[in-house]
């Protein structure tokens, strides 16, 4: 490496990172219950593949990716699933979301498909697949699968692996490099062999010798080059830390792969090492519990899923007199709740006692010193966007770039005013991000309103059309039947509506007949309804016939009547038949129809009287009133209420 | 006194003049069509609510730009769009008026199904036909589509439909603005006070 | 929802305080030489200034409605005072020093919404506008060494009684403008008072240039606004000198006399009234350092700092428009 280029702002905050005795790992004693959250990773929740009661073993596949962006979910222990179901989780809003809850059954058994391989026999595919196996997420807190951001198919030059670990207090990184150093560059070679057209750096800050000389001596012989880089937060975030390395900026709304370079964490590297060579899933981390309130800090090796109450009770950490911190000071947010599960993500628990990490004093005015914006690493004017979002001018603080606010904090940290400038911008961030969606949607609704209108317009016009027709075509049929009486009997025209009568009065009764043989067979309740109400049309039709044909003098309307006559009796008798089986069923219709109504209307008077409750002024007498007024209505309600049920439900049974 | 003559003179001819000019552009260049009626109802939350007291946002749009009607009647739409009205139009931006409703949380309609008669009364209700069902069968609401406009509750006869609040994700929650004053700012107490004196 | 606090949880321990003491001790290089140079005008203007300005400034907070315990700790008046004081003559009354502090803490500052929302730089408001009310007192200073003692200047502080003549006389920058038909040479040659009194006003200069450079290296602010001020005014006067150099100030002249140093380090560097970006900043301190040559050498008045100021104060808003810096990853 021949040259590093800076970054712009950046700021010093002391380090703090003896705390925690970096160098060590600690081991953690086997909880007993583990929670498991199904979004540990940036993309759509992984899907559970198991139930509650299920056995599971170490290592053993529990929840499966959704989709391109997600990763799998690995039972980190052995032991019963006991339930699959909402759980707070560690976020700064203190939400719930949905975990596997495992049950641990203490022997840590692992899962038989898991299997160690020698890389060298491994073609790429397998690799990849290997990798995309084990559920590896980006490690270093954004939580990007990691099988995704290898799939891209942008070609990289760069490779840089980040164990630069800029935020204070934080040594996981560092503890993993200085004992894991061996696996960490065989899992860089991997990934050289993944991104054959790559050069793979590996940056540390300049203050952890011991880490540096670990790496080196384990690179010495590798194609992996150790890069040192002066100590400045926020280094370690990706974009400083490619500017840094490159000199090139990640153009905006870009990913790091358009400069064809790819960032991974050391600690993910790990994980593809352990996934690879060793075929395990991503179950476990390093996690630095710190600050002056743990009597015993250190980084430990927990299980994800191992809840921060358990890992604290463990490391006697007292978190009475302030709040814990999970992640490093400058980026981490306080735990709403301590019973929250740790995940892949989790590098670091502050327990700070009284003086440590102080809650910022009142927050004077701003005095634009501009300390933030030489502090700001992505160039923006952090005092603008502090006057913007005061003052709820979202589009406006869009136009400053708030969107790549990278929120590392150091511009409240420089603040003299101390100004919560952060939350400022995380609030502006989530208000164009809901203002956004919500135009989204108002663009949407907007479309179906439009779309709705137009077809109750066309369906109105239609409507219009097919009247107008009806009574164009009646009024030619008036006119054709004027003219044929003018002309004194048509007999094309007799004879058609002879025809169509007879037709009519032919069918119907044999129809009718039909019915009534298939109701004495089969006599269901639905057949019965159909029947009558079919013989009802047709004796509709056949009086219709009748009258045109008695109005045109014909001969046949004799045989009709005798016809109509026919089908009313047999109309009736079906009628009778459905009506004798609904009694007999002891359901009717009619009567559910009418409490129907009559409840709605109970429903509707309670209703309206509610709403006209007399204010606290009215007198007592209107108050009374107005009480009995609505406990009658409340009383119909109610009697309407049974009587429907009694009605929708009858305890007879029909006897058939 | 003739400059007096000559200046009155002169100055009442250019104003002839210029009268008549831009009387002339007002006509030659007159705009057709209202397209204010468009920019207002960009910035209407298109929810259809009818909260207003008019049909839908298109018609609230109309009567705000005919005037006849101030800005701030739009509950869903809240402050957000009082402000971006008041700038659009330069006028003051309003208090939103109670009579019109409360700005509140999101809220979805949702349908108890067991309870529903099927009588189809909702589905002609809703301005956006986000309710699925047919006569005499079970209806229910397209939750993507609802835009919570309460329109669907009141034809309800059996009042089974909910307003429920839409549940707050780790996607949609949002840090809260800082609430804390600034130490020069005037406190909540001594303004109240300061009301008072006033 | 819990009401819990945003990172970071780290704070560098800045006060705003902090920053104000820092400011008044830079300032204090330059007051003492003033006060050696000058007599005690200086100190009897800082002390009223002081009590006066935070007088003012506890009663409109009051009248704000403002909480009181505060501004006595912001140091924000103190400084204003100071600067003031140190841009007034030493020979100004009480009433003088009143009607600046006046105008600077009520005016300039609180009637724009106090601390933090002044678009003019107050000290400069208040002093332009007694330049513009009472020219003929603000122009009354000392000559060197011949300056009053305390008991003299307290009576002529409060009661503009005392014998002026013998100590007071033009200054530099004056001379050179009322050259009479003489060239500058001439001037100073037939003058040596003026020219004693130069060289004082160049140590008082040097001083303020100390007190300057000792809050870059704090990184109190940057670099931008005082280089770009003092390398204007010096480009303009060679670039305008050049021809005629008998009838203009020179270079040297222009940045060590009158209040150059101090406009340039501890007037045109107050973050709430200067543009904000760097290169915004390098524009305003360009825009004042013409400015001052201009109307020092065509204006009316034989000093410009204020004047220069605070027509830059009215232009930072629409620097600042057009000086956006590229956000990271925003290429041209």
């Amino acid at each position: 490496m021949s040259q590093l280029f800076d970054f712009p702002g950046g700021v010093h905050p002391p380090a703090n990172k003896q705390i925690s005795k970096p160098g060590q790992i600690f081991e953690l004693p086997l909880p007993e219950q583990l929670l498991i959250p199904l979004a540990q990773h940036i993309g759509a929740p992984a899907e559970p593949t198991v139930k509650a009661g299920d056995l599971v073993n170490k290592g053993q596949l529990i929840a499966k990716a959704k989709g391109s962006t997600s990763a799998h979910i690995h039972a980190p222990t052995s032991g019963t699933i006991s339930n699959i179901d909402a759980y707070p989780i560690a976020h700064a809003s203190g939400l719930k979301e949905t975990c596997i809850a495992l049950q641990a059954d203490g022997k840590d058994t692992w899962h038989t498909a898991i299997t160690q391989a020698d890389p060298s026999m491994l073609d790429i595919q397998q690799i990849d697949q290997r990798i995309a196996a084990a559920g590896i997420i980006g490690m270093g807190g954004a939580g990007f699968p990691s099988s995704a951001k290898l799939a891209t198919k942008k070609p990289i030059q760069t490779l840089i692996i980040n164990g630069v670990e800029c935020e204070p207090y934080i040594t996981a990184d560092d503890t993993l490099m200085q004992l894991e150093s061996q696996a960490i560059i065989k899992g860089a070679c991997l990934l050289l062999r993944l991104l054959p057209t790559a050069k793979c750096i590996l940056v540390i800050e300049d203050n952890k010798p011991q880490a540096i000389a670990a790496m080196r001596e384990a690179a010495e012989h590798s194609a992996i080059e150790v890069v040192v880089i002066p100590t400045k937060y926020p280094s370690g975030g990706e974009k400083q830390l490619i500017q840094n390395i490159t000199g090139k900026q990640v153009p905006k709304g870009g990913i790091p792969a358009d400069l064809g370079v790819l960032c991974l964490n050391v600690a993910t590297v790990k994980a593809i090492y352990d996934a690879v060579y060793l075929g395990r899933p991503s179950i476990d981390r390093i996690t630095t519990v710190t600050g002056n309130g743990v009597k015993q800090p250190g980084n430990y090796r927990i299980l994800v899923g191992t809840s921060v109450d358990f890992l604290l009770s463990h490391c006697q950490a007292d978190t009475s007199a302030s709040q814990v911190v999970l992640g490093g000071p400058m980026m981490g947010f306080q735990l709403p709740d301590l019973q929250v599960p740790l995940i892949k993500t989790s590098n670091c628990l502050i327990v700070p006692d009284a003086q440590e990490l102080p809650a910022s004093n009142s927050p004077m005015a701003c005095i634009r010193c501009g300390q933030c914006e030489l502090a700001c690493p992505a160039q923006l004017l952090p005092q603008q966007l502090y006057w913007l979002a005061k003052a709820d001018a979202f589009d406006k603080i869009e136009q400053y770039n708030l969107m790549d606010c990278i929120e590392c904090g150091a511009c409240a940290y420089v603040c003299p005013s101390q100004i919560p400038l952060v939350q400022h911008y995380r609030y502006a961030k989530g208000k164009l991000r809901q203002q956004a969606l919500e135009s989204r949607q108002a663009e949407h609704a907007k479309l179906r309103f439009e779309a709705r209108e137009q077809r109750l317009i066309d369906e109105q016009q239609a409507k219009e059309d097919r009247r107008k027709a009806r009574a164009a075509a009646a009024a030619a049929a008036q006119a054709a039947k004027r003219s044929a009486k003018q002309d004194s009997d048509d007999p094309v025209a007799a004879a058609q509506a002879r025809i169509a009568a007879k037709k009519q009065a032919a069918n119907a009764p044999a129809k009718s007949k039909q019915n009534t043989v298939e109701q004495i067979a089969k006599p269901s309740h639905k057949d019965l309804k159909t029947a009558a109400a079919i013989a009802r049309t047709k004796l509709k039709k056949a009086q219709k016939a009748l009258t045109e044909a008695q109005a045109s003098d014909h001969q046949d309307s004799a045989k009709l009547q005798a016809t109509v006559q026919d089908l009313t009796t047999r109309s009736e008798a079906a009628a009778q038949a459905l009506a004798h089986f609904e009694s007999q069923l002891g359901v009717d219709p009619e009567a559910i129809k009418q409490a129907q109504v009559s409840w709605a209307k109970a429903n509707a008077q309670v209703r309206k009287l509610t709403k006209s409750a007399p204010d606290e002024t009215a007198d007592a007498e209107q108050q009374e009133e107005y009480q009995q007024a609505l406990m009658s209505a409340q009383q119909n309600l109610a009697k309407a209420q049974t009587h429907l049920h009694s009605l929708k439900h009858p305890t007879k049974e029909p006897s058939q | 006194m003739d400059i007096l003559i000559y200046a009155i003179l002169s100055l009442t001819f250019m104003a002839l003049i210029f009268g008549a000019i831009l009387g002339y552009a007002a006509k030659r260049f007159k705009v057709e069509g209202n397209p204010i009626v468009d920019q207002i109802n960009e910035l209407l939350p298109q929810t259809q609510c009818g909260q207003c007291g008019h049909p839908g946002c298109r018609p609230y749009a109309e009567a705000i730009a005919n005037q006849t009607d101030p800005i701030n009647l739009c509950p869903p739409g809240g402050d957000t769009t009082i402000k971006a009205l008041a700038d659009l139009l330069d006028v003051d931006a309003l208090p939103l008026d109670a009579e019109a409703g409360v700005d509140s949380i999101r809220k979805i309609a949702y349908i108890r199904e067991d309870e529903c008669i099927g009588c189809t009364k909702c589905i002609q209700a809703c301005p956006v036909d986000a309710i699925l069902g047919a006569a005499k069968q079970m209806h229910t609401v397209i939750v993507n589509e609802c835009t919570g406009c309460d329109l669907c509750v009141e034809p309800c006869p059996v009042d089974c439909i909910d307003m429920l609040p839409v549940a707050v994700t780790k996607q949609s929650w949002h840090w809260q603005k800082p609430d804390h004053l600034i130490a020069t700012d005037r406190q909540p107490k001594l303004s109240a006070l300061g009301e008072d004196a006033a | 929802m819990m009401n819990s606090i945003s990172s970071p949880h780290l704070h560098g321990g800045n006060r705003s305080q902090k920053i104000m003491l820092l400011v008044i001790a830079a300032a204090m290089p330059g007051l003492l030489t003033q006060l050696y140079w000058f007599g005690y005008g200086t100190l009897l203007n800082l002390m009223w200034a002081i009590v006066l300005g935070l007088l003012l400034e506890a009663g409109v907070l009051l009248l704000r409605q403002r909480p009181l315990g505060f501004f006595l700790t912001d140091g924000s008046v103190i400084v204003t005072a100071l600067l003031l004081a140190l841009a007034l003559p030493p020979m100004a009354p009480w009433w003088l020093v009143s009607t600046a502090t006046l105008f600077a803490v009520v005016f300039a500052k609180h009637l724009y919404g106090g601390l933090g929302n002044n678009p003019f730089n107050p000290a400069m408001a208040g002093y332009a506008i007694c330049l513009i009310a009472f020219p003929a007192s603000m122009t009354i200073w000392t000559s060197p060494y011949a300056y009053l003692d305390l008991a003299d200047q307290w009576l002529w502080f409060w009661t503009e009684q005392g014998q002026l003549d013998a100590i007071t006389q033009a200054t530099p920058l004056d001379a050179i403008k009322h050259l009479q038909g003489n060239t500058v040479d001439e001037m100073w040659a037939a003058n040596p008072d003026i020219v004693a009194y130069g060289d004082a006003m160049f140590w008082v200069n040097i001083a303020y240039l100390i007190g300057g450079i000792a809050m870059l290296l704090l990184k109190l602010f940057t670099w931008h606004a005082p280089v770009a001020m003092l390398a204007s005014l010096a480009a303009m006067a060679v670039l305008f000198g050049a021809g005629e150099p008998d009838l203009y100030a020179s270079a040297g002249n222009h940045l060590f006399l009158g209040a150059t140093m101090l406009g340039a380090f501890f007037i045109i560097t107050d973050p709430v009234s200067s543009a904000t970006s760097r290169q915004g900043k390098l524009i305003f301190g360009a825009g004042i350092g013409i400015l001052i040559y201009v109307i020092r050498t065509w204006g009316n008045y034989p000093d410009a700092v204020a004047f220069a100021v605070l027509l830059m104060n009215l232009a930072a808003p629409l620097i600042d428009q057009y000086t956006r810096p590229k956000a990271y990853g925003q290429q041209p």
